[in-house]
């Protein structure tokens, strides 16, 4: 049956009527045509349908579309808007410049899954990384440059702010 | 499709409450990692899911005079960086790492990996080692208005792969033990096929203490996976307490573990390899709880399991 | 003619179509939504072998929401297809071979009501007897399942669909006469490919009567192809546009025809846009697999470890339907002896029908079975003889001039000994073969360390003409667009293409823009498989670039009033002997006011060379690639739980033109290895597969990969541009056999089956789960039993 659901998606409230038996991942791709957030497997097992719900990385293939009533939900699409509309925030072009895409199908996923680690662990070792993206399936790349494109994220947001407060200091 | 309602409970009175409105067939949701999946393979045995997950009362670690208490709307991620239990049951801690998937130690929670009761559960094992009590509000008055709070055994509850003993319309609210005391060392292992996101072929949460000359002054032992449920080995705890470590007296605590598996759960297709993996990693869960050199740290080993 | 320094080629790149796909833009066949789209949902056989007696589809069109179901009946010659062996259907026609064989589609204007019109459709089967494995497709009285004559046929072994051979003199008496002899039998299992992205097709029908399939396939012109002749069209009738591929390996060739014919006949009925997009379980039920394999090595040396003669034989599970694996079969003849010299060698590889859903290409095409098996044969030889792994390859194998096992002379430079000697050296090989057998005595965690070498012939080789078609036009902006008739399901190859591009014109790489393969933009190329973009399409994209260049050289000296032979080029810029640059636009410009043509088409192939298929004699392919692996392991003595520790791998892959596409190639079939040398198998029961989603089918997580090291050994190819060869397969075949062969250093156990799963590293045999068909026959709908579908 039909069910009002309002929550806030990539910055934005938004209202939408859906089935409420479907799961947060059919919400996203079939009623609002966020199809960035990709299907693998339903079952959450291979983390491609990755989301940030209130902060944390979730599978949305096992949340119930009316659980985000209230709630807030970044998808892939959102994630660049920190930095101005749609444009691709340093993580995803990490992805990019270290070779982390290749079929890109995981992509959105382990950009999410990384953005949660480093939000929630700024500078993490690579064993740390590693486990951070273990509930990710990548069948293209050996993770190898995955892991790469996060360490270096890590790195030039750690220059960053030493940067901005070095600035500061000389204020 | 399965055709289902859903509502979120915002206090355990009103969860118990809605779980007993009559008319309707309700089921607790909480991480939704198991009845997500449950209701894509088509299960309808339900027609309304009550959402508990945002339950303040339910999310908290904390200590209840010398019980250390663990809500059961607690995620698996919380577990496993809060210092209370890293410091009074660092195994507990280790058993929810052990999914490696923060997707679903995000959302997955105590309550409900112990009301699932998959026989390849994670953490039940560990809350038995620990003689885990399980508070439960049970419906009471006016389709349960008032719920009463009861205490039981978490080994109670479970009745085997899939079945548990929560009483009807009941709800779990929290789980609590005694924190471990410094000399007792813990340790969870865990076999699978893989390092991350798999199912325990079998794991083992054990605890041991020892005396001042070494002899074995207490020890508990439980196995997950290969039992028809999470118990403590009370005949294998039986026969190492007092002794003095020895890899011989650990061999032949595998040996009876397996025996005693082999005699619960018969022989079935896997229990060739099962009841030999078994012994050898209840000897090395004994190794580490009991070492035979203490001086060397349960740190390392914890590192060479990864 | 080519310049030798390059500025894009071989140079750190952004791959171009990595940032939509960082950031979600990028549509995949399964995220398009066009108004008016039907779903579909497919009526599949609930049983592995039967005979269909009757379908009747009428029930189902009375379904509200139903808007057309179609069955074999629906397609020219009944939907039958099959290259080399036109033994499969679009639908099941007369007979299901396999569990999840389609039978019947039903469009509807949603999933549900498709479902429904599923679940109407009533059908009647005779189970008619099954076949299991290989060894019951052999039995006198197996019931016969392909319904066309097969090679097999004439020696009364119809189930046999054919033999490939290799004939390169008379083994048998040298290995009788050897005074060391092997003649051990190994197995490899079924591998899913696993790509991540579930198959999904949308076909679009236009007013007059012709049709645009957007797919996830890798062969865009062999699907249009099919398509065509079993919808009754001509070619310019079917219109197929590969939408970015979430992955293939070889994977999305056969069902992906199978669902682009099926939705391109709904959406020509319904005049409807059509959907199909797989589940995961579907996936796995339905989409072809590599093979499983059982091969017999015979190999005689001398007692110096001289390898002398081998014969091998080789059995392979194809299925119920050939596909592809009757030239897997023949990839696989050409290697199953491995990188050495022989004075002789014979090979026989069949292909064999049995109820286990199909086989068809997946990485490595035949070699990754080869290769797996005759590593550990190698291993062995070296412990009978006492003599280093590494050290014993060293001393066989083939370089420049010499005869492959094929009998072929070897014309080309040969990286493979450069190979060995890196992984050896990086790996700390010889300490390490030495000491961990000493430190491992009576410890639980057992340390070994293992090698694998390999070689991989170039391309499609014997089996075809191996040619590429690219275009290349300057548009009006002066961006310029490139086709090929190669594809990019994930590889990398637009990027190769554009930086080849780049390279040859003197353009920067952002102006470049390869477009996604459309069947009526790109010219037919054959099929994209083989690891053969970046040789056979980079040198089409050459070739074609080449000739706009030659004009803008052309334009550039007439604008500067020089001789074209003065004009020199960096990066954008045009030099002439005054020494002002002239930049790109200025000279394109110009050229279009001497009213040049700027766009041009160039072709490429691959010389010819010829395989002898009834002799098994001949050249097989132009070159090769060579590489090697060494894999560290530590084995739980009490589990049988293999952790790799450690891999090192060097692969002789010519010229890097693109390196983090190349490394990236390296890393990800370095995994696959891994999987399949440790995890991956797809389980039969019975013709039911059990392990239908990534809960029960593992591949490698982030934390089973471990640090990998790798390098790239450089050994110039001739015919490659700027000397390139290939990497996507070879990349995988060493992992698997050098797993096996460190399990062994570190257990003292000879596994000799893969995968090396704890059961048979601890017990030495696998152990077959209870599952008889339950999980497949849920996910198939039928959980809560068989509905209108009656079996008798």
């Amino acid at each position: 049956m039909n069910t009002q659901i309002k929550f806030t998606l990539n910055g934005s409230p938004v209202m939408v009527e859906a089935p409420g038996e479907i799961s947060l991942l059919r919400l996203l791709r079939d009623h609002l045509n966020l199809t960035g957030t990709k299907e693998g497997c339903a079952i959450g097992e291979c983390g491609a349908c990755s989301v940030l719900l209130d902060g944390r990385v979730v599978n949305s293939c096992l949340v119930l579309a009316p659980q985000v009533n209230g709630r807030e939900v970044v998808t892939i699409e959102g994630l660049g808007q920190q930095d101005g509309a749609h444009s691709a925030s340093d993580l995803q072009a990490a992805f990019v410049k270290y070779g982390a895409v290749q079929c890109g199908y995981c992509t959105p996923g382990l950009v999410i899954a990384g953005e949660a680690l480093l939000r929630s662990n700024p500078m993490p070792t690579r064993a740390e990384i590693i486990d951070g993206i273990a509930g990710n399936l990548c069948r293209c790349t050996g993770y190898q440059q995955i892991v790469d494109a996060i360490e270096q994220t890590a790195l030039q947001r750690a220059e960053r702010t030493q940067q901005h407060a070095a600035a500061k200091v000389q204020e | 499709m399965n055709s289902f309602g859903y509502v979120r409970a915002d206090s355990v009175e009103e969860a118990v409450a809605l779980l007993n409105a009559p008319g309707l067939t309700s089921r607790v949701l909480a991480g939704g990692t198991d009845l997500m999946v449950a209701v894509r393979a088509g299960e309808t045995s339900f027609d309304r899911v009550v959402d508990i997950s945002m339950i303040p009362a339910l999310r908290r670690i904390e200590m209840n005079g010398a019980r250390l208490r663990i809500g059961a709307a607690v995620t698996f991620s919380e577990i496993m960086r809060h210092p209370l239990i890293l410091q009074g049951a660092r195994f507990l801690a280790d058993a929810t790492h052990s999914v490696r998937t923060m997707q679903v130690t995000n959302a997955a929670t105590l309550g409900g990996n112990v009301a699932n009761a998959a026989a390849a559960a994670d953490t039940p094992p560990v809350l038995v080692c620990l003689d885990a009590e399980a508070i439960i509000a049970t419906p009471q008055g006016e389709h349960g208005s008032a719920p009463l709070w009861e205490r039981a055994p978490v080994a109670s509850l479970l009745r085997g792969h899939l079945k548990h003993a929560i009483p009807a319309g009941g709800l779990l609210i929290a789980f609590e033990f005694d924190p471990l005391v410094p000399e007792t060392r813990n340790t969870f292992l865990k076999l699978g096929r893989r390092n991350a996101l798999t199912i325990s072929r079998i794991n083992i949460a054990a605890t041991g203490r020892q005396d001042n000359a070494g002899a074995i002054a207490d020890v508990r032992l439980v196995a997950g996976a290969c039992f028809s449920r999470p118990r403590r080995a009370h005949e294998v705890e039986a026969m190492l307490r007092g002794q003095p470590p020895s890899a011989a007296l650990f061999a032949e605590a595998g040996q009876l573990m397996m025996r005693l598996m082999v005699q619960e759960t018969g022989q079935r297709w896997s229990t060739e390899y099962k009841s030999r993996a078994l012994a050898a990693m209840v000897e090395e869960a004994l190794e580490n709880v009991l070492p035979l050199h203490p001086e060397m740290a349960t740190e390392a080993v914890r590192e060479s399991m990864r | 003619m080519l310049r030798h320094t390059t500025h894009w080629v071989t140079k750190p790149a952004n791959r171009v179509d990595g940032p939509d796909k960082a950031n979600g833009k990028a549509k995949y066949a399964g995220d398009y939504r066009v108004p008016g789209q039907l779903a579909t949902r497919a009526l599949r056989s609930p049983i592995p072998h039967a005979r269909i007696l009757r379908i009747d589809t009428s029930a189902a069109l009375k379904v509200p929401g139903v808007l057309a179901v179609i069955t074999s009946d629906d397609f020219v010659d009944h939907g039958r297809f099959g290259f080399p062996v036109a033994d499969n259907f679009i639908l099941a026609y007369q007979k299901v071979r396999y569990v999840g064989e389609g039978i019947a589609i039903v469009a509807a204007v949603d999933a549900e009501a498709a479902e429904a019109g599923v679940r109407a459709i009533e059908l009647d089967l005779e189970a008619l007897p099954v076949i299991e494995d290989m060894e019951q497709a052999l039995l006198p009285d197996a019931p016969i399942i392909p319904d066309v004559v097969t090679e097999g046929s004439k020696h009364g072994q119809p189930n046999i669909c054919l033999t490939q051979i290799v004939r390169n003199g008379d083994p048998e008496p040298i290995i009788d006469a050897s005074p060391v002899q092997l003649d051990q039998t190994y197995a490899t299992p079924f591998q899913e490919h696993a790509y991540l992205e579930p198959e999904a097709v949308l076909s679009i029908p236009n007013p007059d009567g012709s049709v645009i399939i957007y797919a996830c396939d890798q062969s865009p012109f062999n699907n249009r192809g099919v398509a065509a002749a079993v919808l009754g069209l001509p070619q310019d009738k079917v219109r197929v546009i590969q939408a970015i591929v979430g992955g293939s390996f070889g994977g999305k060739d056969e069902v992906v025809y199978q669902m682009s014919a099926q939705t391109a006949k709904l959406a020509l009925l319904t005049n409807r846009p059509v959907s199909m997009v797989f589940s995961r379980e579907e996936s796995i039920m339905v989409s072809y697999k590599r093979d499983a394999s059982q091969i017999r090595i015979r190999l005689g040396a001398d007692r110096d470890g001289t390898l002398q003669a081998a014969r091998v034989e080789a059995w392979l599970d194809g299925g119920a339907y050939s596909a592809e694996t009757v030239l897997t079969a023949w990839r696989a003849a050409m290697h199953l002896a491995g990188a050495y010299k022989y004075q002789a060698v014979k090979g026989d590889v069949h292909v064999l029908y049995t109820n286990n859903n199909y086989s068809s290409a997946f990485r490595g095409f035949g070699n990754t079975e080869a290769v797996a098996c005759i590593e550990q044969a190698i291993d062995e030889i070296a412990e009978q003889v006492e003599i280093d792994p590494i050290d014993l390859r060293l001393k066989n194998i083939i370089g420049k001039g010499d005869q492959t096992m094929t009998g072929a002379t070897l014309n080309q430079e040969v990286g493979l000994r450069a190979c060995l000697e890196w992984v050896r050296q990086k790996s700390d090989w010889d300490r390490k073969r030495r000491e961990f057998p000493l430190q491992n005595k009576g410890r639980r965690y057992q340390k070994g360390i293992g090698v694998a070498c390999y070689f991989h012939g170039m391309g499609l080789g014997g089996e075809g003409t191996d040619f590429a078609n690219a275009t290349v036009a300057i548009e009006r902006d002066n961006s310029v667009t490139l086709t090929n008739g190669l594809t990019d399901y994930g590889t990398g190859a637009r990027t190769v293409f554009t930086l080849i591009a780049a390279d040859v014109l003197g353009a920067r790489p952002e102006r470049i823009k390869v477009l996604l393969t459309d069947t009526e933009t790109a010219i037919d190329s054959g099929p994209t498989v083989a690891s053969r973009a970046s040789v056979v399409g980079g040198n089409a994209t050459r070739v074609a670039v080449e000739k706009i260049a030659q004009l803008l050289t052309f334009a550039a000296a007439n604008l500067l009033q020089c001789a074209p032979a003065q004009i020199l080029r960096d990066k954008e810029a045009f030099i002439g002997p005054d020494e002002e640059p002239v930049d790109f636009d200025t000279v394109v410009n110009h050229a279009r006011k001497l009213g040049y043509v700027l766009s041009a088409h160039g072709r490429w192939q691959l010389p010819v060379i010829h395989w002898d298929f009834a002799k098994g004699t001949g050249t097989p392919y132009v070159g090769y690639t060579f590489g090697a692996a060494i894999v560290e392991v530590t084995v739980h003595s009490g589990t049988g739980r293999v952790q790799a520790d450690r891999i090192w791998a060097a692969h002789d892959i010519g010229k890097v033109l693109f390196p983090e596409g190349a490394y990236g190639q390296l890393y990800g079939g370095i995994t696959q290895g891994l999987g399949y040398g440790l995890m991956e198998e797809v389980e039969f029961n019975h013709g039911y597969i059990h392990n239908v989603n990534f809960d029960d089918y593992i591949i490698p997580t982030a934390m089973d990969v471990p640090p990998i090291e790798a390098t790239f050994i450089e050994a110039p190819f001739h015919l490659g541009p700027y000397g390139a060869k290939n990497v996507a397969e070879p990349s995988m075949l060493g992992v698997a056999p050098a797993l096996a062969n460190a399990v062994y250093h570190a257990t003292g156990k000879r596994i000799r089956e893969l995968p090396l799963t704890p059961e048979r590293v601890l017990l030495g045999h696998a152990l077959h789960n209870d599952d008889h068909g339950d999980n497949s026959r849920q996910w198939l709908g039928y959980g809560k039993g068989l509905g209108n579908v009656r079996v008798i």
